[in-house]
C-alpha cells in the first residue's frame, strides 16, 4: 500500500498492507484515519491532552516478541477507560499477518486465546462456559477509546461509548462487546518481558483473571492434609501399643507416723525409651483429710533424681442444703519426659485432717509406662488444621481481593 | 506433584504440615509428652532434701 496524506495535518502515514490496515493513527497531530480502497477519511481527532491521552503502554509500535508459540509485531494500542478506570488493547501481527490482541489490565498481561460469535457457549442452567469452566460475571461497563497510536485492520470508532461485559473463570476473561466474543488467558508478566525483551513496572493487585496459586494448589494441599492426618493416627495408634496397664511400681505407703518415717522405696523398674511418659496414680481411702506424697524417681547409675509431689484430699459433711462432698480419693498425674534408666521410686507421706477427721494410714502409689499422650496427636491435628486453615484463609483472601472492584462480588453481600 | 513443583504455596505449606508431622513422630517416637507434668529435676527443696537425707 502507498503512503498517504493526513487529511488533517498533510503528514505522510504508511499504512501497512501486509494487515490490511482500515485506520490509522497520525502521528503528528493525533488523528484517525480511516483507509478504505486507497481513499482516505478522517475519522475524528483524539484528544491531545497528554494527561488523558498518554498512552504510557508496556508495549510500544514495533515491538516483537515470541509469546505462546507465535512471532508477534505490535501494530496498533488503543487505551480505554470506563471514567478513572483505563487499559490498554494492544493488536499484533503474527506470522501469517492476523492480528491478535493483548490486553494490558493495571500491569496485568492476557493474550486473546479466542475471537468469535462462538467461543463462549451456555449451557442448560444458562451459564456460560468457555473450554467447560463457568464464567462469572465480574463487570458491565461502556468504554470508550482514550488514546490510540499505529494501525488497524478495522474501524476504529472513537465516538462509540460501546458496552461490554466482562466474564472471568482464571486463568480466562471473556469479554462480551457487540455481540463478539474475546476470550484472554492471563500471561505473567515474567513472560511477557522475556517475550519481548522489557521491563514491567509490577502489576497492581490481583489480575481479574489472574490464576490462583492457592486455588490451583487446593487439591494438592487437600491431599497433604489428609495424608498428615493419616500419618498421625497410624504413627499414634502403633505407639500406642507400648503403653502397658502392668504397674511399673505398685507400692503402698505407710502414713501412720509420717513425721518419723524414712521414705519407702519401691523397685527398682527399668526405662527403655529415651523419654518415657509414667503415669502416676495415687489413692488413699480418707475421709475429711488429706494426704501428699512427696515422690523421688532416683535413677540408680547416676543416682539423678527426678521428683514431684502427688495429693489426695476428700472432705464430705451435711449443711442447709444436704449432704456434701468435696475432692477425691484417687488422683492420677502424667510425668513426662523421664529420660532411659534403671529407677528406684522413693515416697514419703504427709497428712492433716479437718473437721474431726481421721489422719489417713496409707496411700496406694502407683506407677505405670505410657506412650505420648493423645494431647501429642490433638496438638499436632490442631496445628494441621490450623495451617489448613490458613491456607484457606490466603485463598479467600486472594479471591475477595480479586473480586473487590467488581459490582457483583460473590464475597460481598449486597441489598437487592 | 506437578502442583508441587511450580505452586509455592503448596509447596510451603506441604513443608509445615511434614514439619509439624516430623515432630509429632518424633516426640511419639521418644516418648516425649509436649503436655503433662514436667519432673522437678534436681533441684532440691525442703521435701527433697528429707527424701535425700532419709536415703542417704
Amino acid at each position: 500500500m502507498a503512503a498517504i496524506k493526513c487529511p488533517s495535518c498533510k503528514a505522510l502515514l504508511e499504512p501497512d498492507e501486509t494487515i490490511g490496515t482500515e485506520t490509522i493513527v497520525c502521528t503528528n497531530c493525533r488523528s484517525l484515519i480511516g483507509i478504505a480502497k486507497d481513499r482516505t477519511q478522517l475519522l475524528g481527532h483524539l484528544s491531545t491532552d497528554p494527561t488523558q491521552t498518554s498512552l504510557d503502554s508496556p508495549l510500544k509500535i514495533g515491538t516483537i516478541g515470541f509469546v505462546r508459540g507465535k512471532h508477534l509485531r505490535v501494530t496498533g494500542i488503543i487505551k480505554r477507560s470506563d471514567g478513572a478506570y483505563d487499559w490498554h488493547e494492544i493488536a499484533l501481527a503474527d506470522d501469517t499477518n492476523a492480528v491478535t490482541w493483548i490486553w494490558v489490565d493495571r500491569g496485568h498481561f492476557s493474550v486473546c486465546v479466542c475471537e468469535g460469535k462462538n467461543c463462549v457457549s451456555v449451557d442448560g442452567t444458562r451459564d456460560y462456559k468457555f473450554q467447560s469452566q463457568t464464567l462469572r460475571l465480574y463487570d458491565r461497563a461502556k468504554a470508550n477509546v482514550v488514546a490510540a497510536a499505529g494501525q488497524f485492520p478495522f474501524t476504529v470508532d472513537i465516538d462509540r461509548n460501546s458496552e461490554f461485559m466482562d466474564y472471568i473463570a482464571p486463568p480466562y476473561c471473556a469479554s462480551h462487546e457487540d455481540g463478539m466474543w474475546w476470550v484472554f488467558e492471563y500471561v505473567p508478566t515474567s513472560e511477557i518481558e522475556t517475550a519481548f525483551g522489557i521491563s514491567c513496572n509490577k502489576p497492581d493487585g490481583v489480575g481479574i483473571n489472574q490464576p490462583s496459586r492457592y486455588q490451583q494448589g487446593r487439591f494438592a494441599a487437600g491431599m497433604v492434609t489428609i495424608i498428615s492426618i493419616l500419618v498421625l493416627m497410624v504413627i499414634h495408634v502403633a505407639l500406642g501399643s507400648r503403653s502397658s496397664e502392668n504397674a511399673l511400681i505398685d507400692g503402698t505407703v505407710d502414713l501412720h507416723d509420717p513425721q518419723n518415717t524414712p521414705p519407702e522405696s519401691f523397685g527398682p523398674f527399668t526405662l527403655d525409651m529415651p523419654k518415657s511418659a509414667l503415669e502416676i496414680e495415687v489413692s488413699s481411702p480418707l475421709d475429711n483429710a488429706w494426704t501428699d506424697l512427696t515422690l523421688a524417681l532416683v535413677d540408680q547409675a547416676t543416682t539423678k533424681t527426678y521428683w514431684t509431689s502427688q495429693g489426695v484430699e476428700f472432705y464430705s459433711g451435711i449443711d442447709s442444703d444436704g449432704p456434701w462432698t468435696q475432692g477425691s480419693r484417687y488422683q492420677t498425674a502424667l510425668i513426662r519426659s523421664i529420660p532411659a534408666g534403671r529407677y528406684m521410686l522413693l515416697a514419703h507421706g504427709e497428712t492433716g485432717t479437718w473437721n474431726n477427721g481421721q489422719p489417713p494410714q496409707s496411700a496406694a502409689v502407683r506407677i505405670y509406662l505410657r506412650s505420648a499422650p493423645i494431647s501429642n496427636f490433638l496438638l499436632a491435628l490442631g496445628l494441621i488444621i490450623t495451617t489448613g486453615a490458613i491456607y484457606v484463609g490466603l485463598m479467600y483472601r486472594y479471591e475477595a481481593k480479586r473480586w473487590s472492584d467488581s459490582l457483583y462480588s460473590p464475597y460481598v453481600k449486597r441489598d437487592s | 506433584m506437578k502442583q508441587f513443583k511450580k505452586n509455592g504455596a503448596v509447596v510451603i505449606y506441604g513443608a509445615t504440615c511434614a514439619v509439624i508431622v516430623g515432630l509429632f513422630v518424633l516426640a511419639d517416637f521418644t516418648g516425649y509428652a509436649v503436655f503433662g507434668e514436667t519432673p522437678f529435676g534436681e533441684k532440691p527443696d525442703a521435701q527433697h532434701t528429707i527424701i535425700m537425707r532419709f536415703h542417704k
